[in-house]
């Protein structure tokens, strides 16, 4: 059973940061939204290595927020490394991007992308398209069972 | 003497008068000076070469193709090699030891090294005359000079070369361009859009929590801070639009543009179900178009057809096709708004309007749009209208290979 609703958001553009957590905390559908800033830092605090190395990395996120154009890692880099290990390959990664072109809709769901959604410029739509996406994979979708991790 | 007297025809030939020898003789010199003048016209020679004494007999006309004198041939097969240029003795001499195995005729080309020290090209044509026997007796044959020919030939080698040279380096530098413009509208895509979701996201926090201590003109401010950074959207979204389609792999298929044009149309209906349009589509309208881009285009023309006849009543679309000095011409036409045609050429061109967006919304890149999608097609597209009384947007595509 899952009691956290933790959302990961990998968002380097502090503004979208800003107006991503606003948006979903007015939805109230998640316990915690945790912010991380470039792909690296993704990859460390899903796998608990460098600045993370504490964290109890059985506690994985309900779902993952992931923009493409991140520092460091890019994101598509950063969903590859999700789908290849074992401990993360079915969690769910909502693709919340900028780009709204054909190479980049395909290749993430290529990489295994559950989702794929383009950040309006009207913060209306915006603050809408995020509560949905909140609703959506906080409590309308069953998440995979969770498994033992060593 | 008649045809009909086959006896005296009999006799004649057996017994040959004197007058009749004369003739003959005169004929044979006759035919030898009319040989000698071909000869010199056509720039060829011949030669007899004998097998059997291997003395090679040559007209003075050969001689002079080799740049000699007549009577400066020395008569020998080996006198020949001589003159030929080394570069091409080998394959010229293979081309006799072709002619000596077999009773084919044969041909070569090579070069001779004239006296004056200039390159003469000479294609050989020759036959092997056999015995009874098979054996070989008699190599007969002409020489033509061909320099012209050939140098023409080398010429247009050459130009062949440069030109294939030039189309690879221009084909690499298009590449090099069209990675450029790649990773630019990708870059424009990714990173363009974010300040504006910022300048209208944080707008929308002071309307949303602060509109309380903030007077009209200050609340009238943000809304247009607001909408300013929306319709920035709308033109990089207008502008990637627009690259993609001169950009984008075309496939041409033959399409039935009627069939397009009404689901195109009923699309426009769709949205606006309060409005009663007049249609009339064409049948049997087909071309070859990318049907990804026919479908754009006739979403663009029929969405300004549908924008622009808001304003009227019996508002009227008509899509169809004529012939324009032996060529089609297929148009969408409305009796909507129009335009005046002193600016006609400012509305194929990227964010240009002619009406402003109260009157009627929009950014401007429809049909900018439309123009390069019937250009990267090989045609032509072109508008033309009147203030009030409805415009037309022309446009053609190359014909169906067999077609005309």
């Amino acid at each position: 059973m899952h009691t956290m609703k933790l959302i990961l958001l990998i968002e380097d553009n502090e503004s979208d940061e800003v107006l991503t957590v606003r948006a979903l905390e007015k939805a109230k559908v998640a316990n915690e939204i945790q912010v991380v800033r470039d792909g690296e830092e993704a990859l460390a605090y899903l796998f608990g290595t460098g600045v993370h190395a504490s964290r109890d990395i059985t506690q994985l996120p309900t779902v993952v927020l992931l923009d493409l154009n991140l520092p460091k890692i890019g994101g598509l880099d950063v969903l590859r490394r999700i789908r290849a290990d074992e401990r993360t390959r079915r969690l769910p990664v909502v693709v919340l991007t900028s780009s709204g072109e054909e190479k980049d809709i395909v290749q993430s769901y290529d990489l295994g992308a559950n989702a794929y959604v383009r950040k309006p410029v009207d913060f209306n739509e915006f603050a809408q398209a995020a509560k949905t996406l909140g609703l959506f994979w906080l409590l309308v979708n069953e998440a995979p069972p969770k498994r033992d991790v060593l | 003497m008649t045809a009909k007297d086959p006896a005296s025809l009999g006799v004649a030939t057996l017994d040959p008068s004197a007058r009749a020898l004369q003739q003959s003789e005169e004929a044979l010199r006759q035919s030898e000076e009319r040989l000698r003048l071909a000869q010199q016209a056509a720039r060829v020679g011949s030669f007899e070469w004998n097998i059997q004494t291997g003395v090679n007999v040559w007209t003075p006309e050969l001689e002079a193709l080799y740049g000699l004198a007549p009577g400066q041939f020395g008569r020998t097969q080996q006198s020949w090699e001589q003159l030929v240029h080394p570069a091409d003795r080998a394959q010229a001499l293979a081309a006799v030891e072709r002619a000596l195995e077999s009773s084919e005729p044969v041909e070569a080309e090579w070069r001779v090294l004239l006296p004056d020290g200039s390159v003469r090209w000479l294609l050989g044509r020759f036959r092997m005359l056999r015995d009874g026997a098979g054996r070989p007796q008699r190599l007969l044959g002409v020489n033509l000079d061909i320099s012209e020919r050939k140098h023409n030939e080398l010429a247009l080698q050459e130009l062949n070369g440069t030109l294939e040279r030039l189309v690879s380096e221009r084909t690499q530098q298009l590449g090099v361009a069209h990675r450029e413009l790649e990773e630019f509208t990708y870059s424009v895509a990714h990173s363009l859009r974010a300040p504006l979701r910022g300048m209208n996201g944080f707008a929308k926090i002071l309307l949303e929590e602060y509109s309380s201590g903030l007077g009209q003109e200050a609340l009238d401010c943000l809304h247009r801070i607001q909408g300013n950074a929306v319709l920035m959207g709308q033109l990089i979204d207008g502008l990637l639009a627009l690259a993609r389609v001169a950009r984008g792999s075309l496939e041409p298929e033959a399409v039935d543009l009627s069939s397009v044009a009404r689901s195109a149309a009923a699309e426009q209906a769709a949205q606006a179900p309060e409005r009663a349009v007049q249609l009339v589509v064409r049948d049997g309208l087909h071309a070859r178009i990318d049907r990804t881009l026919a479908r754009m285009l006739f979403h663009s023309l029929l969405g300004n057809a549908w924008k622009f006849t808001s304003n009227v009543e019996n508002a009227r679309v008509e899509v169809g096709c004529s012939e324009l000095r032996g060529e089609r011409v297929f148009f969408v036409r409305d009796n909507g708004v129009g335009f005046n045609m002193a600016y006609a050429n400012k509305l194929f061109v990227p964010f240009q309007r002619l009406h402003g967006p109260r009157e009627f919304p929009g950014v401007g890149i429809g049909l900018a749009a439309c123009q390069q999608i019937i250009g990267r097609h090989g045609g032509r597209m072109w508008a033309e209208g009147r203030e009030g009384e409805g415009a037309a947007f022309f446009f053609t595509l190359p014909p169906f290979p067999g077609e005309r």
